[in-house]
């Protein structure tokens, strides 16, 4: 009977199969009109004026706005940086400065087109190096220190004017670290990497619907990871009350990281209080691409000490997020990316200093992994260096330096349900560690390379639910969570039934409307199954409580002694029992109805977290809990061309529990499949002006099926340590899934041709100039 | 405004009449004039197969064709493909395989798996992979929808 844990059946499967599954774009509202922006052309400029006349006499158009329109405030994730339309300033090419609502997407498209902005260009900064300094060339935000911000950041002498976040970590003592290594025959490995510019790229593109009612409050349906995020964002923007906004989650269309806040929603949401109809914005994919949050880049030069047995025994990082114009998403990925510093290693010395700059290119968002994949790329290669380095075998050499359970990391996060080793280990065995890969006849090169990722999940953190039971048994979940194409709406389902011993489709779930459902943080950090899942076992709790409160008195028995299962009450070791619709009684008229009153539990699930020092990294738990993953991969490289193809690869994960077996599988082979993408070829590219010039599926290549390995190449393991808060001992697996693809296949290249290519992605281009420069020096670049 | 074409097509078996603007892609005709919604833009120029829908027997990307080219010629989309209360066997297939997981490729995948297999009852792993090549996915990493179309193949042929 137990549906936890078995490979249940996508509970919106067949709505998607047959294409009826309603998503944002899919949604029509009666005298609907459609809105496009003018975005900025320059990177850096003033705005001296905006000429909207000539727009609003076009045919069609229903209503222009401008910054002008919309209330004067600052919006942001913690450091409140942004307006919705430019306001005085652009700082990235694409930039909103206005908006129509017209007839027809295209009308508003040519009403976009007839806004005259005057600009006086200004000089764009898009070096973060530069960006840094204490004297940069151009400065960003002149009017930073009066920004809101929400988050404390490090201390600082003076702050460089393009700073927004600054986080450090002070464990043990870093100097006698180095020294160790230097005085008693070890090695101290010194490098410097960096990721590139990575999109989203979710097969949706962003988009909205807004209309008001005649009370004046708005109702938005927009693809979101989080309802409560969006209305909360929207309120702010517009300057209502929360109350007066509904936010309303159709499908999405994948998310990511990319779909956290609404901003076109709140542009779609002030279009159609000026027009009085209402509105719908689809971004198209150029759009899309170039001109919604990325991951972009950091710079990470990372010096290790190690001992000659190759024990690490400190670690000492400066890295730099290559921030956009605003803070956005990102805001939080400096201090994010450290939790990898210590991984899954015992570190008795770490020394951090990691900031987040302001330049004028793409504003830097989440991304899958969130800072942590792209922290494990510098790591896990350093792993690899450190194993060739000391000559020990690289999954021996992480086992040597992993902590157990029960140690606290470095920065103070406790291994509970430590499962880096078994992953690890399964990892090697199914990639057949232990066998060099096969030579195969030039130009082509085989090698395998192997690494390890965590991913921590945030806190402080809540998710609530409902759980509403009918008269005929069948329970109904209301939730906030999001289906992003995780499977949460499937997960959630399989908990209910299982809880109350009814078939799956016995359960129905209200889906996020914050008109209806409760508060649930957000369809991010790997934490719906974790933290929602724990609410809704809750909720099912506080409902079975209530059942068997109302049964009591009718099977004259103690609450205590009754059970709830199949839809019904029992008196546990007695044959008596009674139906779930007992408890309801005939209404004239109106059917049934609850005898006393609605049978409704709810629950909040939340978990509290003591705040880091941002000048130390030390808290007492930082964070939700901690997530462990292996990946391996083996390769192909070609020489000439610098091609590489992924012959095989392996994704261990550790989920704690699979509630749904083939759920976790997909994690395994989409995450690993983006993580490919990120690794070999996803760059967004930019002119000498700042604008992206690869803005199309063509151009921005995510991996299509023909670049993936076949089927009997692809493995997924899924590996089970249960967490002590787990529902069911459940951890997320959406995110880790991503965190060790790249360095894994780095390794994997070094393995096949020696050579170390340090920035993401490692193009064609990369490998063949790699592999010259091996061949002119007569040796291997790097280690 | 341009005026408009009056197109007669067979959609799903079914007779249709319509009235397009010149310029409308066959995407914006089923989307915005027919309520056909299955079919997605993912990027409005070829390069996503979320469009997907099969033309007197050829596979095409909607976006690229214009509605009015329509006039006498067959189209098959995805609200075709189910019985009332029987999905076809590439549906069937795909839920079974969960090679699925946002959704919004999966009609542009099943369309294009339906062409393959009207012309090639049993392709190998290679020709699914090289056939579904025109259609992105950023969830799944294709395996299981590889997976998928081999079962249907088996239930089909």
């Amino acid at each position: 009977m137990a549906v936890v844990g078995t490979s249940t059946k996508r509970i919106d499967g067949i709505e998607k199969v047959t294409g009826t599954a309603e998503f944002t774009t899919d949604i029509v509202l009666p005298r609907m009109i459609h809105a496009k922006l003018k975005r900025s052309p320059y990177a850096h400029a003033k705005i001296l004026g905006i000429d909207t006349s000539k727009a609003e006499q076009m045919p069609g158009v229903r209503a222009v706005i401008t910054a002008a329109d919309l209330p004067d405030v600052r919006l942001g994730v913690l450091t409140l940086d942004e307006h919705l339309l430019a306001h005085d300033k652009t700082r990235l090419v694409g930039e909103p400065v206005a908006a129509v609502a017209a007839d027809t997407p295209e009308i508003a498209r040519a009403a976009c087109e007839q806004i005259e902005v005057e600009y006086e260009e200004l000089a764009p900064l898009f070096d973060p190096e530069e960006a840094i300094k204490l004297d940069p060339p151009v400065v960003l935000h002149e009017e930073y220190e009066e920004y809101e911000k929400l988050l404390e950041i490090a201390e600082m002498d003076e702050r460089p004017p393009n700073l927004w976040q600054a986080y450090r970590i002070r464990h043990g003592d870093i100097d006698d670290a180095f020294k160790k290594a230097e005085d008693e025959g070890g090695y101290i490995i010194e490098n410097r990497y960096a990721t590139g510019y990575v999109h989203t790229a979710c097969m949706e593109p962003h988009g909205a619907v807004a209309q008001w009612s005649s009370d004046g409050s708005l109702t938005l349906w927009a693809g979101g990871q989080s309802p409560y995020i969006a209305r909360d964002g929207l309120a702010k923007a517009l300057d209502l009350s929360p109350s007066k906004v509904r936010v309303i989650v159709p499908f999405v269309g994948g998310a990511f990281g990319g779909k956290l806040t609404v901003k076109e929603g709140a542009i779609a949401a002030s279009l159609a209080h000026k027009a009085g109809r209402p509105v719908k914005i689809i971004l198209t994919r150029a759009e899309d691409l170039a001109a919604t949050a990325a991951r972009t880049p950091f710079i990470f030069d990372i010096k290790d000490a190690v001992t000659k047995d190759g024990i690490l025994i400190g670690r000492k990082v400066t890295s730099i997020l290559w921030g956009g114009g605003y803070s956005g998403e990102g805001i939080l990925k400096p201090i994010f990316s450290t939790h990898l510093y210590p991984g899954s290693y015992r570190l008795a010395a770490l020394w951090v200093d990691s900031y987040g700059v302001y330049t004028n290119r793409v504003s830097g968002g989440a991304l899958r992994g969130y800072g942590c994949a792209e922290s494990a790329w510098a790591v896990e290669t350093q792993m690899d260096i450190i194993a060739r380095k000391c000559d020990i075998d690289a999954v021996e050499l992480r086992i040597n330096n992993l902590l157990t359970e029960g140690e606290r990391t470095a920065i103070t996060m406790p291994a509970h349900a430590f499962s880096a080793h078994e992953c690890l280990t399964k990892c090697a065995d199914a990639i057949e560690w232990e066998t060099p890969s096969e030579s195969l006849e030039s130009p082509w090169y085989r090698g395998k390379g192997i690494a390890l990722g965590n991913k921590y999940s945030f806190a402080p953190t809540a998710s609530s639910t409902e759980l509403k039971v009918h008269e005929d048994a069948s329970c109904e979940l209301r939730t906030s969570a999001v289906d992003l194409g995780q499977g949460a709406y499937t997960i959630l389902t399989q908990i209910v039934a299982d809880e109350f011993g009814i078939e799956i489709d016995q359960v129905k779930l209200v889906t996020p409307d914050t008109a209806i459902t409760p508060f649930d943080h957000v369809a991010g950090s790997s934490r719906q199954t974790f933290h929602t899942g724990n609410a809704t076992r809750m909720a099912c709790d506080d409902a079975k409580r209530q059942i068997r409160e109302l049964a009591a008195s009718k099977l004259e028995a103690d609450p205590d002694d009754l059970e709830v299962s199949g839809g019904r009450i029992s008196v546990k070791g007695s044959s008596k029992s009674i139906e779930v619709e007992d408890l309801f009684v005939v209404e004239m008229l109106a059917g049934k109805r609850p005898a006393v009153d609605e049978i409704i539990g709810k629950a909040t699930w939340e978990v509290t977290a003591s705040p880091h020092d941002p000048n130390t990294g030390q808290g007492e738990e930082p964070m939700a809990y901690m997530g462990h993953g292996a990946q391996a991969a083996e390769v192909e490289v070609n020489v000439e061309t610098g091609q590489v193809r992924i012959r095989r690869f392996v994704s261990a994960i550790d989920v704690g529990k699979a509630m749904n077996p083939q759920g976790v599988e997909m994690q395994n082979y989409g995450g690993g499949c983006m993580g490919i993408g990120i690794a070999l070829h996803e760059d967004m590219c930019f002119d000498a002006n700042g604008e992206m010039t690869n803005a199309s599926l063509m151009d921005y290549k995510i991996p299509s099926i023909v670049e993936m390995p076949l089927n009997e190449y692809m493995e997924s393991i899924i590996v089970e340590v249960p967490h002590q808060h787990g529902p069911y001992g459940a951890k997320g697996a959406g995110e880790i899934v991503v965190v060790p693809t790249s360095p894994a296949i780095g390794n994997a290249i070094y393995d096949a041709i020696g050579v170390r290519i340090w920035d993401q992605p490692l193009t064609p281009e990369k490998v063949v100039k790699a592999w010259k420069e091996k061949q002119a020096s007569g040796n291997g670049s790097g280690s | 405004m341009p005026k408009k074409v009056h197109v007669q097509t067979t959609i799903n078996g079914e007779a249709v009449e319509y009235l397009c603007e010149p310029r409308q892609s066959l995407l914006e005709v089923l989307r915005d004039v027919l309520h056909l919604t299955g079919a997605k833009e993912g990027c409005n120029n070829g390069n996503c197969g979320a469009c997907s829908v099969i033309l007197d027997g050829r596979l095409v990307n909607s976006c690229l064709v214009l509605g009015a080219e329509l006039e006498g010629k067959s189209l098959e989309t995805i609200e075709g493909l189910a019985e009332p209360e029987q999905l076809h066997p590439i549906q069937d297939a795909f839920l079974e395989n969960a090679a699925l997981q946002c959704g919004i490729c999966t009609p542009g995948f099943i369309m294009a798996a339906k062409a393959l297999l009207d012309q090639n009852p049993n392709p190998t792993e290679h020709e699914i992979r090289y056939w579904l090549a025109g259609n992105l996915c950023r969830c799944t990493g294709y395996d299981k929808i590889v997976r998928a179309v081999q079962d249907a193949a088996q239930t089909t042929s």
